[in-house]
């Protein structure tokens, strides 16, 4: 599917990239809650990815 | 309950009885039972007496106060409140500025005669299914205080069904009226995306954001819809091509709920199952969409004072705000098609019908269901069956379940956009054949 992530060989951004590109300072006390937190969103967002849009390969954008 | 509100209104315009009178019931009966459910945050008992007060004056005047002439209401701690700290549910938010102005919403029912008596509890932000508030407490359930009443417009819910108000107003981006309807054993109304006025209402995620009210009976629920700006038109019951959705919402739902449609099939004189596709996939990709725009609407208070929020929703709204955009796309774009799937469904059908919470109220010592097998958190869980229906604007009743004595199931009635006359039709006729109906404790 155009657009797809390739997991296989980019590690994931480490959560203190994540937190720097989002320009917040991690307090510790949040960083597991956090950590599980994307990890549903990971899981979410895969499972969204594994279905591929139908007319979407027929109109690439 | 049929029919309360307007029984209320109608003595009260007619001079029958005294929308103080009614006030102080109101404020004695939260002073009475609050206590055991906490779903009030504030008690507003000056102002209402005022208010009522002056809705006397008006009927001994001669005049007419409206539809909701005296009726007592309250509102999720959202809706702005001229004179008070809008709180979201966040004890940061205790010493806010005060709202200048009432929320639209807010000053439409009291433009309709009904009296403001207090603000109710909810998940901070709205950013849950529990109710479980780390500065304002855990609002309980009426019908059985071990357990949750639902979120994240739960003190609204449990306000309703404690007998305390016979008319609150909450908030639903994924379920937040839905599944505390649900679990509380009321009517609620998620209504048409967009139709409802959200002006002086803290916001979550505007792309899924509503406002309705919760009731005892469906005529008390289309009432207060109409009054908040829903049509004054009607539809009948006998006409209707009534569907029951199946698949994903087959799924994980108890065997209770499952033979209540069965029932209302068998009363409609039998319905054709349907099935939206992906389902799974929506609830997915409503949850980024989600995280990504309530994470984008706190960040900048997130950079300031993130351990100022309660933990259960600081960390999902820090998780949401580093998602990456690409992920919030994927969800935009699955949306549009899934918009299109119900859009079909719906040129044959005039009202679907799914479970809306999948089981009964969760205990507040154990707060999790099961889910595929799996026991999964109630919070962020219980809106499994609601979630993909927000996800894409659907107007939905909830209707609860006759069942006197159990403790409270509730379905959905959806309809496509602009559908709620037809949901209400249905709900009247599904009350009046005694198959769903509020049976509140007590």
């Amino acid at each position: 599917m155009p657009g797809q992530r390739d997991n296989s060989e980019t590690p994931p951004p480490t959560l203190e990239a994540l937190a720097a590109l989002a320009a917040i300072e991690l307090p510790g006390a949040c960083e597991q809650g956090v950590r599980d937190n994307l990890a549903l969103l990971a899981s979410h967002w895969r499972n969204l990815e594994g279905f591929a849009i139908p007319g979407d390969a027929e109109h690439p954008e | 309950m049929s029919g309360a509100l307007a029984a209320i209104a109608a003595d009260v315009r007619g001079g029958r009885r005294s929308a103080l009178a009614l006030a102080e019931e109101a404020i004695a009966r939260i002073r009475t039972r609050d206590g055991a459910v906490n779903a009030v945050t504030r008690l507003l008992a000056d102002d209402a007496r005022a208010a009522a007060a002056a809705i006397d004056a008006r009927v001994a005047a001669g005049e007419d106060p409206g539809p909701l002439a005296g009726v007592p209401f309250g509102v999720k701690d959202l809706f702005d409140v001229a004179g008070l700290p809008t709180t979201a549910g966040a004890g940061m938010r205790r010493e806010a500025a005060p709202a200048a102005a009432d929320a639209v919403a807010v000053a439409r029912l009291k433009a309709a005669g009904a009296v403001l008596v207090a603000t109710c509890n909810m998940d901070e932000y709205a950013y849950g299914f529990a109710t479980v508030n780390a500065a304002f407490g855990t609002t309980r359930n009426p019908h059985d205080p071990e357990r949750l009443a639902g979120g994240s417009s739960g003190g609204s819910a449990a306000a309703v069904a404690a007998g305390m108000l016979p008319l609150t107003l909450g908030s639903d981006t994924n379920g937040s009226i839905r599944i505390p309807a649900a679990l509380c054993g009321l009517y609620g109304l998620k209504p048409t995306h967009g139709s409802l006025p959200m002006a002086g209402v803290f916001p979550f995620v505007d792309s899924f954001d509503d406002i309705g009210p919760f009731a005892a009976s469906a005529a008390d629920l289309k009432l207060a819809w109409q009054v908040l700006g829903g049509s004054s038109g009607g539809a009948a019951a006998g006409g209707l091509k009534v569907a029951r959705l199946g698949g994903w919402f087959a799924r994980n739902a108890d065997a209770e709920l499952i033979a209540g449609i069965d029932a209302i099939a068998a009363h409609l004189g039998g319905i054709e199952t349907v099935a939206l596709p992906e389902v799974g996939r929506a609830r997915s990709a409503a949850f980024l969409m989600t995280a990504a725009e309530g994470g984008a609407l706190h960040l900048p208070e997130l950079r300031a004072r993130a351990m100022e929020y309660d933990p259960a929703t600081r960390d999902r709204l820090i998780a949401g705000a580093m998602l990456p955009a690409s992920a919030y796309f994927a969800a935009e774009r699955f949306r549009g098609w899934f918009r299109a799937q119900a859009a079909a469904l719906f040129a044959r059908c005039d009202v679907l019908i799914a479970p809306a919470a999948g089981t009964v109220a969760p205990r507040i010592d154990d707060p999790a269901i099961m889910v595929d097998g799996q026991r999964v958190p109630a919070r962020a869980n219980l809106g499994i069956f609601t979630q993909p229906l927000s996800f894409i604007g659907l107007p939905v009743v909830t209707v609860p379940l006759k069942r006197p004595g159990m403790l409270p199931l509730g379905l959905q009635l959806v309809g496509p956009p602009g559908g709620e006359p037809a949901l209400f039709a249905l709900a009247e006729a599904l009350e009046a054949a005694g198959l769903t109906g509020t049976d509140l404790p007590g």
